[in-house]
């Protein structure tokens, strides 16, 4: 049966639920190969899914618009550090990421260097411009922490889309929220201090993992910020000798993210709105 | 004043509607000018208009808490102001009026209404969507790695493929609002713009004077977001 934590219109979901009882233990769910659909992505691995729907957009969705969509739904397992679309590639399938997983997309500049822009976890839909007819994405889309997501044809959210139904008002939402997010970053990498943007850039992380230890070397980070190694690890004293997190061989532990919300800038409040995470401590 | 065909093709958006289209649309498109400065809408502003840039240009900006903003985005002809009409959701940036000129006003109800019909319009706003999206992630990017220099010769580029016009008035104070540089910063890198013989840059007025060069000099994210522009919204 689909939990759904985040869900608002649990009367709604009937539909939806109805749907998957019909199917013995929710077979539909189990991902196997399609005859007739080439998959591009060999590292991505067939994932069991557990039952709980994270996704802020498919649980948002209305029992109906769900069930029109749930037998095109196919649980995936993303890994860390693997490309969910690589540069220039034409995106066939979107992916809805669950529980755990977070997706960056890097760019890549002349001299070598890379820095995220979006990041992107059960807040929102990875492929998002497929939805725009837009040409393939001069960005890198890679997994920053690995978890399930839940992968469709972009044919199938295309058709969504087009009907002008809640599928349509989701995405526009979830463009706008993008679109605030991307701003916010734009002015936080120009004004604010790398402390600062470290801080913020962990909590949206961590929001999206639920987890309080996150694989995250230095260099990872580095590269994610713009930033050079040696002012992440600076930054990164700091923030362990406040007792705001730990870091010990590529692994960052979060211990007080109350701490770590002081050590941000203001960005952070500004974007903290659009992820509800459960794990948040008051 | 009533809007032509002629006056409304001078936006690349309206442009791409059918005569048809363009029929149903045209009472209800006002002409308006905008004078430089002019706040179009703040955060959290409920907007009744959008409005379809044709000779302006309009500075999308992200405030700051101590009341600095910085530019995130730059509408001019290629595009339309108050897209988070069509997005929903509250609207989160600043809009001002960077160079002075004319646009095309049109309610907001009336947008949503064409909108939804899903022909022409619609494309031609998701596709500029997608472009916006392009440019503010690029900036993203290169506020965090690119030297200043690099980044002022970007940007006096983008606003020149905008006004179409070799001379125009920018302050230090402007630039350095926009860029979220010192003023200090600023004077260096237009300095350093006018040795390489790139601009001509006195009192406040900048004159154009080697495009090819500064096309050259400027960091690379000007032509990834320029053939995104070209290729996707034309």
């Amino acid at each position: 049966m689909i939990n759904t934590p985040l869900s608002n219109n649990d009367s709604t979901r009937k539909d939806a639920d109805a749907c998957l009882a019909s199917t013995p233990a929710g077979a539909r769910l189990v991902a196997e190969e399609r005859p007739g659909r080439s998959r591009a992505h060999k590292f991505v691995k067939p994932g069991p899914f557990n039952g709980l729907l994270t996704n802020k957009l498919l649980t948002a969705l209305p029992g109906e618009d769900f069930a029109r969509l749930l037998p095109h739904l196919e649980p995936v397992s993303l890994g860390a550090g693997e490309a969910v679309y690589r540069l220039g590639e034409v995106i066939q399938d979107v992916y809805f990421p669950e529980t755990a997983v977070v997706v960056s997309h890097l760019y890549f500049m002349e001299d070598g260097s890379m820095t995220a822009a979006t990041i992107v976890g059960r807040d929102g839909l990875l492929g998002l411009s497929t939805v725009f007819d837009a040409p393939p994405p001069s960005y890198w889309t890679q997994v920053t922490t690995g978890g399930s997501a839940l992968r469709v044809g972009r044919d199938v959210i295309k058709r969504e889309f087009a009907r002008g139904s809640a599928m349509q008002r989701l995405l526009l939402s979830y463009t706008g929220t993008r679109l605030a997010q991307l701003s916010q970053r734009a002015v936080c990498n120009g004004r604010h201090r790398l402390d600062e943007r470290l801080s913020t850039w962990l909590l949206l992380i961590h929001d999206r993992a639920g987890e309080e230890r996150l694989p995250l070397t230095h260099e990872t980070m580095a590269h994610h910020l713009g930033a050079r190694r040696a002012g992440v690890t600076d930054s990164c004293n700091v923030l362990r000798e406040s007792g705001a997190i730990n870091n010990h061989r590529g692994m960052i532990h979060i211990l007080d993210r109350q701490r770590l919300e002081a050590s941000a800038c203001e960005c952070y409040r500004a974007l903290a709105p659009s992820v509800e995470n459960p794990l948040r401590r008051k | 004043m009533s809007v032509t065909a002629q006056s409304s093709s001078e936006n690349r958006l309206l442009a791409q509607l059918s005569a048809e289209e363009f029929e149903l649309l045209a009472p209800r498109l006002e002409l308006v000018s905008f004078t430089v400065g002019e706040v179009l809408f703040r955060p959290e502003d409920n907007l009744r208009h959008v409005y379809f840039p044709t000779t302006s240009i309009v500075s999308l900006l992200t405030d700051l808490s101590d009341g600095t903003g910085m530019e995130v985005g730059l509408v001019g002809r290629e595009g339309m102001v108050g897209i988070s009409v069509v997005l929903g959701g509250s609207e989160t940036k600043v809009a001002t009026v960077q160079a002075r000129g004319e646009a095309l006003k049109l309610s907001s109800d009336r947008l949503r209404e064409e909108f939804s019909r899903g022909g022409a319009l619609q494309n031609a706003l998701l596709r500029y969507t997608h472009a916006l999206m392009t440019q503010i992630s690029q900036s993203v990017v290169c506020n965090a790695r690119h030297p200043i220099e690099g980044r002022l010769a970007r940007w006096l580029l983008m606003y020149h493929d905008r006004l179409e016009r070799d001379e125009f008035d920018l302050t230090h104070e402007f630039m350095s609002h926009m860029l979220g540089v010192r003023r200090s910063g600023i004077s260096e890198a237009a300095a350093k713009l006018q040795e390489m013989g790139f601009i001509s840059y006195q009192h406040g007025h900048v004159k154009i004077l080697d495009r090819k060069g500064m096309e050259d000099f400027a960091c690379e994210c000007y032509p990834v977001v320029k053939d995104k522009y070209d290729t996707f919204l034309l």
